[in-house]
């Protein structure tokens, strides 16, 4: 296959699901859900430098594959595969056909924010993403679900006016907006300060980070579980991939930003396990709020320290797509709940749902994910550990990273901890 | 006469022709009157194609007819000119379509045919005019040919509106003739050029000049409906829909702005106006009145009324743009001038389907609609995420250049009134979608009227899903050869490049 041609596949992947979401199309074809998700298998067979750049498309968009992709990709087949399957338990009858259409322009959204190839890309896929997955989050007409969705796009669009003003001051520095260059940019621009802030500020609001978490607590309570079950891998881990992306991480040092990130990570992680302690967030909910705390403590110690990003770089992916696969996986049962209270009207549908011994062994896989999540934390957390000791160590130059080292130990031993309680009680 | 200079003179003859034979149609000539409109429309349209290709291959359109002693009338296609000329071509056709269907039945529509093709004759006239005489003649008959079209329906409202719309637009039309007058007696042309023709009495007639910039932005400031002229525009909402986007999106609001990127660019030059001081209290007053707009339009129940403000404030786009003093920002401001017309008309001919088909004209009457009539809404929905410039819809490519120009002439403020601007854009229209997409519908619509299957008439449904199509278009498609960023391009490179 020409370079060309596999760039096209890139698109035609992406613009699939996009024409799928026209109702009169999807609702006359079997599984469109599942055959929107076809076309990503695809990817896999693609070599990771596949790129497309469309120099007439909005200011020069592409796609590309890069190496970190497959273990995103993976949990986005996982995580999809798994609410597809479960959609008809989601939504039946009149809704049906407008739930189809948010789902598929949130897959749509969801898959183009992971291989847009620069700023823009990214920008215009997740917002497709976020607001579909606001009309996701409300397709089902549920009371509890709409002050939820309310606060969910409140955050979608203060955070999309942060992460506008952040591309205009990296389209003032740069003229290519891809990753790379913009990364390379606004290392050495003068307005970086503010570019710090706007990207962080617009994440840290997408993610659900404390104290912009209010949102997301709130989805693990009240929305369906088929949003809810995406809430980890679509805006959350998009959110987090975007502010791996965006920002110059190991060229600059900005510790007042890596302070500040390191105690709201630190603060999301207790204010999970209070909200957990309440019974306000399930064990899946306090082990996803968790991850996404000890996520930004770990990027604030990168801000802190440069160096220490190139033993978290090959981690981020697997970080990402494990917590998204396994808080998927762990919210399951809120499904099968939501499927028994459903009752006789499905009986008629089971043959369209998951069938009860695949359930099971998600049920084991499950757990399963939980553990190899915990792996990957653990290797994180080692990481982390190991720089610590090294910044605490150094003598001269070099400060120490947080202001006690024994609390940053406690924090990761929580996070273990935490992870531990989480598989356990999944 | 060349071929080419009769072109110009047969884009505004192909609106005007057919609307003079309109006027003696009878009422019952309905297909005769249909043709004629359509006939004359697809003809413009053709024309301006041909002009468009001409202008990209270096010919030049120009007709000259002697008007006044050192006083002609002139028609030019220069690039911006045919900016407008292409954008109200190209809507005056869907409107067409659009007004041949939401009036089906009703009375006076050779009057009313007659006019809306008088008011089109004008704006393609005000586009096209070479000179500020040419430019003050069409721009007066604007005003009289749009009267008509505002108290069409003939209710009081509807006279007490057409009054004030006549007050507001003679008062600028006045103050707008005083400034040419003035201008002319100093400088002794009128002649549009580019980077403009006041430098010669720079120096000699600086505190003449500002007044007569001051002259000119409030008289083109009441059809542009800069704060504090913009009263008429809400109150000209009883109109027909096919006029209200005729008004918003093609006509009148777009000559006032287009009429003031005119007097900075080809009457004073950016740098002349920079010099006399007068550029930053115009970008202060349109990022006024882009606030006062948004502002205002979060209390409006009435939907079109609600637009109306929206108007108000997104048309100061296009006045921001050109205050900011630098290419980038210009190319915003210009491009605005498009795609606020695509995506403003989109949200009109929306609000005439659901009065006409549902009798719903309140927001709070809204709720369910997007299952009633999913088409509609989504091209509503498209339209109003293009106002808050959410990507890929043309409003984020407008909002872009205008960011990225107002950081790169180091007046940072202007992004914070986007972003401000874009909250209460979001503030405004997202309630309206979640009513419509996600709220329960009635039992029953205010004034349902049967269309059997379909969710409403052709005419009324074609219209704004060609719009919503095209708004998505010149967003997604900003960078592709011909595309209005494109063009705009060109003309902020003559604006700033030329030497």
């Amino acid at each position: 296959m020409t370079v060309t041609a596999a760039g096209m596949v890139l698109w035609l992947v992406v613009l699939w699901p996009l024409l799928l979401s026209i109702p009169a199309l999807h609702s006359r074809l079997p599984w469109p859900r599942q055959l929107a998700l076809l076309p990503v298998l695809v990817l896999f067979l693609l070599p990771t430098t596949t790129a497309l750049k469309l120099p007439w498309l909005l200011f020069g968009s592409g796609l590309a594959l890069s190496a970190d992709l497959p273990w995103l990709l993976a949990m986005f087949i996982v995580v999809w595969w798994v609410a597809a399957a479960q959609f008809k338990i989601f939504a039946q009858g009149a809704n049906s056909s407008r739930a189809t259409t948010f789902f598929l322009l949130t897959l749509a959204g969801n898959l183009g924010t992971l291989l847009a190839a620069d700023l823009v890309g990214f920008f215009v896929f997740a917002t497709l993403m976020g607001y579909s997955f606001y009309g996701l989050m409300l397709a089902k007409d549920e009371a509890a679900a709409k002050n939820t969705a309310r606060c969910y796009v409140v955050a979608l669009i203060v955070g999309d006016l942060a992460l506008f003003e952040a591309l205009l001051l990296a389209a003032g520095a740069s003229n290519n907006l891809q990753y790379a260059a913009v990364q390379q940019a606004m290392a050495d621009s003068s307005t970086l300060p503010l570019y710090l802030a706007m990207v962080l500020a617009g994440f840290i609001v997408k993610a659900g980070l404390w104290p912009a978490h209010i949102w997301l607590t709130a989805a693990l309570r009240t929305v369906s579980p088929l949003p809810r079950i995406l809430l980890a891998a679509v805006p959350v881990a998009m959110a987090m991939l975007g502010t791996v992306r965006w920002l110059p991480v190991e060229m600059v040092t900005a510790a007042t930003a890596g302070y500040v990130l390191q105690v709201l990570g630190a603060l999301m992680l207790v204010s999970a396990s209070v909200k957990w302690l309440r019974a306000r967030v399930g064990a899946a909910g306090w082990s996803m709020l968790c991850l996404i705390g000890l996520f930004f403590f770990l990027f604030g110690h990168t801000l802190v320290q440069p160096s220490a990003w190139r033993s978290y770089a090959p981690f981020v992916s697997p970080y990402l797509a494990i917590m998204g696969i396994a808080s998927c996986l762990l919210l399951l049962p809120s499904l099968r709940r939501n499927r028994a209270q459903a009752g006789d009207t499905l009986s008629a549908q089971t043959g369209h749902c998951l069938p009860e011994r695949l359930l099971a062994w998600l049920s084991v896989l499950r757990r399963a994910t939980v553990w190899s999540k915990l792996t990957v934390g653990t290797q994180a957390n080692v990481t982390m550990l190991k720089n610590l000791g090294r910044a605490l160590t150094a003598s001269g130059g070099h400060k120490p990273v947080i202001p006690g080292g024994v609390w940053a130990f406690a924090v990761t031993v929580f996070v273990l901890l935490i992870l531990l309680f989480a598989a356990l009680a999944g | 006469m060349n071929w080419d200079a009769a072109i110009p003179l047969l884009v505004v003859a192909s609106s005007l022709l057919p609307g003079l034979v309109i006027f003696t149609l009878a009422e019952e000539r309905v297909y005769l009157r249909t043709f004629l409109n359509l006939a004359g429309a697809v003809i413009k349209l053709g024309l301006v194609v041909w002009m468009i290709w001409g202008v990209y291959h270096q010919h030049h359109y120009e007709i000259r007819l002697a008007l006044l002693p050192n006083l002609d009338l002139v028609l030019r296609a220069g690039p911006l000119a045919l900016l407008f000329v292409t954008l109200s071509s190209l809507l005056w056709l869907v409107t067409t379509v659009y007004a041949v269907g939401y009036l089906e039945g009703s009375p006076h529509r050779s009057r009313f045919f007659g006019f809306f093709s008088l008011c089109v004759t004008s704006t393609v006239g005000v586009a096209l005019a070479g000179n500020l005489i040419t430019f003050l003649l069409f721009y007066e008959l604007l005003t009289l040919s749009t009267y008509p079209l505002v108290v069409h329906r003939g209710t009081e409202e509807a006279r007490r509106a057409g009054r004030s719309y006549l007050v507001y637009t003679m008062f600028g039309g006045g103050l707008l003739l005083l400034a040419t007058v003035w201008l002319y007696t100093l400088t002794g042309t009128l002649e549009f050029t580019p980077q403009g023709f006041v430098q010669q009495v720079l120096a000699t007639h600086r505190p003449a000049l500002i007044v007569i910039f001051a002259l000119f932005i409030a008289g083109l400031g009441v059809k542009a409906a800069l704060v504090p002229l913009h009263g008429w525009l809400p109150k000209a909402m009883v109109a027909p829909a096919p006029v209200s986007a005729l008004l918003h999106a093609v006509a009148v609001v777009k000559a006032g702005a287009f009429g003031i990127v005119r007097i900075v660019y080809d009457v004073f030059g950016v740098e002349a106006a920079a010099h006399l001081g007068v550029i930053n209290p115009l970008a202060w007053l349109a990022a006024f009145t882009i606030l006062y707009g948004s502002v205002r339009a979060l209390s409006q129940n009435d939907l079109k009324r609600r637009l109306a403000f929206s108007t108000v404030s997104q048309v100061s786009y296009i006045t921001l743009g050109v205050a900011i003093i630098g290419p980038i920002a210009s190319i915003g401001g210009i491009v605005h001038l498009v795609h606020q017309g695509l995506m403003k008309i989109t949200l009109f001919f929306c609000a005439g389907n659901l009065a006409e088909t549902l009798g719903i004209h309140k927001i709070s009457e809204m709720h369910g609609v997007g299952r009633r009539m999913p088409w509609t809404m989504t091209a509503f929905t498209i339209g109003a995420f293009g106002m808050i410039g959410a990507p890929p819809v043309a409003g984020f490519v407008s909002k872009w250049y205008l960011g990225l120009g107002a950081l790169q002439a180091g007046q940072g403020w202007v992004v914070i009134v986007l972003a401000l601007s874009s909250l209460l854009n979001a503030m405004y229209f997202l309630p309206i979608l979640h009513a419509a997409w996600f709220r329960a519908p009635p039992d029953h619509w205010p004034a349902e009227h049967d269309f059997g299957h379909k969710e409403t008439a052709w005419a009324l449904l074609l219209p704004p899903v060609i719009t919503a199509v095209i708004a998505v278009a010149v967003g997604l498609l900003a960078s592709a050869p011909f595309s209005p960023l494109d063009w705009a391009r060109l003309i902020a490179q003559r604006e700033f490049y030329q030497p």
